[in-house]
């Protein structure tokens, strides 16, 4: 499959188990686990659809009342809240958000980026009007590589996130894995999709565990771009998403599985050697 | 062709499939609605994207999905993948369903929300703004759901569909070189779908204002007029001209847009009529809740901001497209991913129930608990065995499926909801069994070929409500009106005025309503006119089955083909909480399990159980099932024991 933005497979990948409803907070009007809101939109001032961030169904626009004056009337945005047992309500312009959207469509069929642009002018509104922020759905891995080291990084580099499907101390279970490539260019994320390994034996991505710079070797030359690995069990990986939702340290999470010699990285040289020792030392700290 | 996800014998049914349908394809291809006895077996549509996997791993991939029983999978062809596939993916797809005798059914139109760049329409198309589509106020219609945001195209920009001619044929090309190699086409269904014709409408439009309007189709609709309002003959012409004005604007564009979504399914079903690529053709349409236009902002603000989306909202996309006859695809590249277990296992038997026909993704369905699989197992193989059809007792026949007058669509959901479907144009219109009442749109031009066709329907035993011609504003067609003149002349109607005035005709079997529909072509409530809904629902002996003491239960029947009297109901909870309710019916009825089986009820399941009144608890996100039917001599003496009791509990 060529596919250079795999939305779904990023998603079963990259988010797998993790729970949903919690991605937006306000600073300073929010609780830590991040404040449950309902997102309405208005069009001259009349409130046109609306978004619980609990799930509960946005019913007002079906009615035959429009609800009008959200712009002014603070009670009529803390009377929904309560009807919709959020903690806060945020009011959207349409027409900036259409405006936005059609922005948005013109980066081509990276939906991630189309999102990532979208919460980034979304935020610019909200923030002129409640001088908030928004959080938006992260992923430890993805601050890492598009963030953190950002400025270490060359231009152009792919990330392989390899999970292995088996219980780590199972003997038994069938080889099974998922894997996806990110490839990132100037910071963003540029493509999202399953490596092709089909000319790597499979007995290589059977025993990651000793094969890891052979698997990343190969897509080093296969995609022609530095190419820097991970590879985890699911259960853990599964972890580590859990320990990353509780505002807890995923790396230091990772570094465990690391030392016990159920995750692997590529390339194991220098400076990953550093990095991890530094995540080792903060694991070492956090404990004391 | 049968089976898929409800068969336990592959192989045998394997010959008896292919017998059967060696015998259809011998005759013709058989194109329109699919055959009576086939219609369940179409239930459930078990997908597979073959772009997500590699050519080696086909056969291996489908033998998994034999080893479910799943017998037939289907696929959908994106556009774009078609055209620039150097590994032959869709040949190699489909020689490996055949290998590991396997049917195979290809939805070759594009479909939003399949996981494929642009859910597969071709980038360079987008490119160009002519290409694109248009709503009723001139701003480009955009798809907001995964697996991207990009604009629709326009199915009447001449470069689309000359690009999509190509790819049909090349579609064609693919299947005769199989067809070849394999010596059969049995094997193989395409299904052709509505594709964008569902999503043509930005959000905050009214369902009236659907449609595309760009400026590609304004020669088309022109000509579209011309033909449709010929002179007449005689006289100046005037008769159709009148019709071209202003104010039919709304209702000729509907037409139209009907008139062109059916032109582009005839042309591809000439593609697959060719003699090389021939091959069984069937019509669906299809329908994504998650890229309907009403829920636009609903998916993108919740992928948007991390949210949980809404189970009810959803779910109200399933019902619009129950109404509509549509078959629900659930894909999971969009917010239905984010659903819990519990939440996408409720969605799908919902779609399952509300239209008949649900596509979910093969990873989806099997990722479900073992019990729920079985219980779906059950209920499709239930379905099809016994024969039962959703029950449609009123259709509403309209110039689309999103032209309803408001008002009298509001009336008749509220009245009659469940047993309620829309049809665009009388002759997108099959008979159906259960089928009362057909009631023609107030806001209808009505020709001579239309009211022939509805006082045809009327001598089959059904009531048939059709406007009346009105005053100031002409609705009927010169001929139209002459006949309508004779058909009264001599004929001494009931005339009644509640809320609407109107006549009632006996016509053979069945009974005609001409309707005053000037108060339709008004602004305004109409409070009146919910006695005339009644009153006609009435007439046709539309009675609700059961009433339920909290509205937030929804009712779904099905009856058998086989048996009328044999009637299924479906109680529908989509909240988040546990309901209890008093399901209460007009006479004694018996109350059944369906069976698990397939087959009788087995020694674990519950004996029937007789009464009237039922006291019953739903949980949340839940379905309750049962079987309805005439309590015999001594049910009946049993349940009035217990109904002298009080409520009977149903467990």
């Amino acid at each position: 499959m060529d596919l250079k933005h795999d939305w779904k497979a990023l998603n079963e990948v990259l988010f797998h188990g993790t729970s949903w409803g919690t991605g937006l907070s306000v600073s300073g009007t929010a609780s830590a686990s991040g404040g449950s809101s309902l997102v309405l939109l208005e069009d001259d001032d009349v409130v046109i659809d609306g978004v619980a961030s609990n799930g509960r169904a946005f019913t007002e626009c079906y009615n035959d009342k429009a609800i009008t004056g959200v712009s002014s009337s603070k009670d009529i945005l803390d009377g929904l809240a309560r009807k919709y047992g959020t903690e806060q309500t945020i009011v959207l312009s349409k027409k900036v958000l259409d405006q936005c959207v059609i922005e948005a469509s013109t980066l081509g069929t990276n939906y991630f980026q189309q999102l990532q642009s979208l919460r980034s002018k979304v935020l610019d509104q909200i923030g002129r009007k409640k001088g908030g922020l928004i959080v938006s759905r992260r992923n430890f891995l993805l601050d890492l590589f598009g963030m953190k080291l950002k400025r270490v990084l060359p231009r152009r580099f792919n990330v392989l996130l390899f999970i292995d499907q088996r219980a780590p101390t199972s003997q038994t279970e069938a080889f099974a894995f998922r894997s996806i490539l990110l490839s990132y260019s100037g910071g963003q994320l540029d493509q999202f999709f399953e490596p092709d390994f089909s000319s790597l034996h499979e007995n290589r991505l059977k025993n990651w565990h000793q094969e890891s710079d052979a698997i990343g070797q190969y897509l080093n030359s296969r995609y022609i771009l530095p190419c820097y690995g991970i590879f985890m069990h699911k259960e853990e990986w599964e972890r580590c998403l859990e320990v990353a939702s509780s505002k807890g340290r995923p790396w230091g999470q990772f570094v465990r599985y690391y030392d016990e010699g159920s995750a692997a990285v590529y390339p194991n040289r220098i400076i990953t050697k550093i990095m991890l020792g530094i995540q080792r030392l903060m694991v070492y700290f956090g404990r004391l | 062709m049968n089976g898929e996800f409800s068969r336990f014998n592959p192989l045998d049914l394997k010959d008896a499939n292919r017998a059967t349908k060696s015998n259809a394809t011998q005759t013709s291809s058989y194109t329109g609605k699919l055959k009576e006895k086939d219609r369940f077996s179409q239930a459930f549509n078990v997908l597979v994207n073959y772009w997500e996997l590699k050519p080696t791993q086909y056969e291996a991939r489908l033998q998994e999905l034999i080893l479910k029983d799943v017998r037939v999978v289907s696929v959908f062809v994106p556009w774009a993948h078609l055209e620039t596939d150097i590994y032959h993916s869709l040949k190699k797809f489909v020689r490996a369903a055949w290998t590991v005798r396997m049917n195979v059914r290809l939805f070759v139109m594009p479909e939003l929300g399949v996981n494929y760049p642009n859910a597969g329409f071709p980038k360079d198309l987008m490119a160009n703004i002519s290409n694109l589509a248009v709503d009723r106020l001139g701003r480009v219609i955009y798809n907001h759901a995964a697996p991207n945001i990009f604009p629709l195209p326009s199915f009447s920009s001449p470069e689309v569909l000359k690009r999509f001619g190509n790819y049909l044929i090349k579609v064609g090309s693919v299947l005769g070189e199989i067809f070849s190699e394999c010596g059969s086409s049995d094997f193989c269904e395409v299904v052709v779908s509505n594709s964008l014709f569902n999503y043509y409408r930005s959000h905050g439009l009214q369902l009236g204002e659907h449609g595309d309007y760009s400026a590609a189709h304004v020669m088309a609709f022109r000509d579209f007029l011309d033909r449709e309002y010929r002179p007449s003959g005689q006289g100046t012409g005037q008769d159709g001209e009148q019709f071209k004005m202003q104010l039919y604007e709304g209702y000729n564009r509907h037409r139209f847009f009907t008139h062109i979504e059916k032109l582009l399914r005839e042309k591809t079903d000439m593609v697959f009529a060719r003699k090389n690529s021939s091959c069984n053709v069937r019509h669906v349409d299809l329908f994504n809740p998650e890229c309907d236009p009403d829920a636009a902002y609903q998916g993108l603000l919740t992928e948007l901001f991390d949210f949980k989306p809404s189970v009810e909202r959803y779910y109200r996309g399933i019902i619009a497209g129950g109404y509509r006859g549509e078959s629900i695809y659930l894909g999971n590249s969009g917010i239905f991913r984010r659903f819990s277990d519990q939440e996408r296992s409720f969605l799908m038997l919902a779609a399952l129930i509300h239209s008949g026909e649900v596509g979910v993704m093969a990873e989806e369905l099997f990722r479900l608990s073992a019990n729920f699989q079985r219980k779906l197992r059950s209920l499709v193989t239930f379905l099809e065995e016994r024969r039962f059809v959703p029950q449609t007792r009123v259709t509403y026949v309209s110039a689309s499926k999103f032209s309803m007058e408001s008002r009298s669509f509001k009336m008749f959901a509220g009245m009659a909801p469940g047993v309620l479907s829309v049809v665009p144009g009388l002759d997108s219109h099959t008979r159906k069994f259960s089928e009362r009442l057909v009631f023609m749109d107030p806001k209808s031009v009505i020709r001579l070929v239309e009211l022939a066709q509805l006082l045809a329907l009327a001598q089959t035993g059904k009531v048939v409500a059709i406007p009346m011609p009105m005053q100031g504003v002409a609705n009927y067609g010169a001929d139209a009106a002459a006949y309508f003149e004779k058909f009264r002349k001599g004929r001494n109607p009931l005339r009644l005025n509640i809320g609407v005035s109107y006549e009632v005709y006996d016509y053979h079997l069945g009974q005609i309503v001409f309707y005053d529909p000037q108060a339709f072509w008004t602004e305004g409530e109409m409070p009146e006119s919910s006695r005339f809904f009644a009153a006609l629902l009435g007439l046709a002996e539309v009675r609700s089955l059961c009433s339920v003491s909290d509205s937030r239960l929804h009712v779904a029947s099905y009856v058998s083909e086989e048996d009328p009297s044999q009637r299924l109901l479906f109680l529908i909870n989509p909240t988040s909480d546990d309901l209890e309710a008093k399901l209460a019916f007009s006479d004694m009825v018996t109350l059944a399990a369906i069976p698990q089986s397939g087959g009788s009820a087995s020694d674990g399941e519950a004996a029937p159980i007789t009464g009237k009144i039922f006291e019953l608890a739903v949980p949340h996100y839940g379905v309750l099932s049962m079987q309805l039917s005439e309590p015999s001599q001594s049910e009946l003496a049993t349940g009035r024991s217990k109904a002298d009791d009080g409520v009977v509990q149903w467990t």
